[in-house]
């Protein structure tokens, strides 16, 4: 994902500079790719800053109505209790309500210096 | 009013990638030669590329638009931190339940700061005299926040691996406390309270119950005087 992030963002670069030498219309592609780079750069950035593990509770799951690859493999929103706050939890992978029930305790990682940046420590 | 609205913005938007993909491109000659007007002639053709467009700006750029200002609201509203932040454990002063949330005074590092706490992260009310760990920034004492869980975990471990073990006698139902309160008669085994009886009310699922036959050894920790002390156990 990374390395298509990158790709990705060397393209937004170009269509910004292009928008701004040539026409305009760069800048459609370029705030497309800006945004495509973002997607798939920003969570690897955070992940790399959460070194901090804590417990967390698992309140509830639910289906979120998207799907990885087809119907039998929704993905799900899960809201989890950890430090002294509540977080929604999005687009965790199918498996998760195979293997995590509500009321579990699971590990969370965050970030210690914006504990509001976390991720469920799970193995997709 | 919504759906307007984004209607007439991809509407915007799709004349303005028009403009900019075909007809300030084009080289005037082909402007000269009518190239408006045969679009306009042909309007067949460009309306089906102006609809083209127009789904695309409504269904892929106005969602990603609509995203931002929720993006940028929630990094501003997160909790930060200028340097590592500090762990050490607080005590419970006192503790108000509230419908959503409780509030939680606390005293940690020769400072004291309220907390709100959402309920849902609590697992039993919050008594005067718990510890729990709590991570601050060491330039600004009340920016702050707690592990609760991870508090619990830590008692957890803390009673399961002391050497004082509570051996129960009796077990007691209490129903005129609670529904769910029960009374443990038992004798403490270890530590400065060894043979000491002891008698305390604690309230626990009937699902729990299995686990409290008479003669049960439960690792515990004791504090306080032999006339006036706690028992912290594990009763899940």
């Amino acid at each position: 994902m990374k390395t298509y992030g990158y790709i990705v963002l060397g393209m937004s670069v170009l269509s910004i500079v292009m928008a701004i030498v040539d026409s305009p219309a760069w800048l459609i592609g370029g705030l497309f790719s800006i945004h495509l780079a973002w997607q798939l750069l920003a969570k690897e950035y955070r992940k790399a800053h959460c070194n901090a593990v804590t417990k967390g509770k698992v309140l509830s799951i639910r289906a979120n109505g998207t799907f990885l690859g087809g119907e039998h493999q929704p993905l799900h929103d899960a809201s989890i209790a950890y430090l002294d706050t509540v977080k929604e939890f999005k687009n965790l992978p199918p498996n998760f309500i195979h293997d995590v029930a509500p009321g579990e305790i699971i590990e969370i990682k965050y970030n210690a210096r914006k504990p509001d940046v976390a991720f469920v420590n799970f193995i997709e | 009013m919504l759906i307007v609205a984004g209607f007439m913005m991809s509407l915007v938007l799709a004349l303005a990638l028009l403009y900019f993909m075909f007809i300030q491109t084009s080289p005037d000659a082909i402007l000269d030669l009518g190239f408006i007007s045969y679009l306009s002639s042909n309007a067949g053709t460009a309306l089906g590329g102006l609809i083209g467009m127009m789904a695309l700006t409504f269904f892929v750029i106005l969602p990603m638009l609509a995203k931002i200002p929720g993006t940028v609201r929630e990094t501003l509203n997160q909790r930060r931190f200028r340097r590592p932040p500090e762990r050490t454990t607080g005590k419970v002063v006192n503790s108000t339940q509230g419908v959503d949330y409780t509030s939680v005074e606390l005293t940690y590092s020769g400072h004291r700061q309220v907390f709100r706490i959402d309920n849902r992260v609590l697992t039993a009310p919050l008594e005067p005299g718990t510890e729990l760990i709590v991570f601050y920034d060491p330039v600004n004492k009340s920016n702050a926040y707690i592990d609760v869980l991870g508090s619990l975990d830590q008692q957890h471990t803390h009673i399961t691996q002391s050497d004082t073990l509570f051996k129960l006698l009796e077990i007691t139902p209490r129903f005129d406390v609670s529904p769910q309160s029960f009374e443990l008669v038992g004798e403490l085994y270890g530590g400065s309270f060894d043979a000491q009886k002891a008698s305390l009310v604690c309230q626990f699922n009937r699902e729990e119950l299995g686990h409290f036959t008479p003669g049960t050894l439960l690792p515990c920790i004791v504090s306080g005087s032999k006339d006036n002390y706690t028992i912290s156990m594990v009763t899940s």
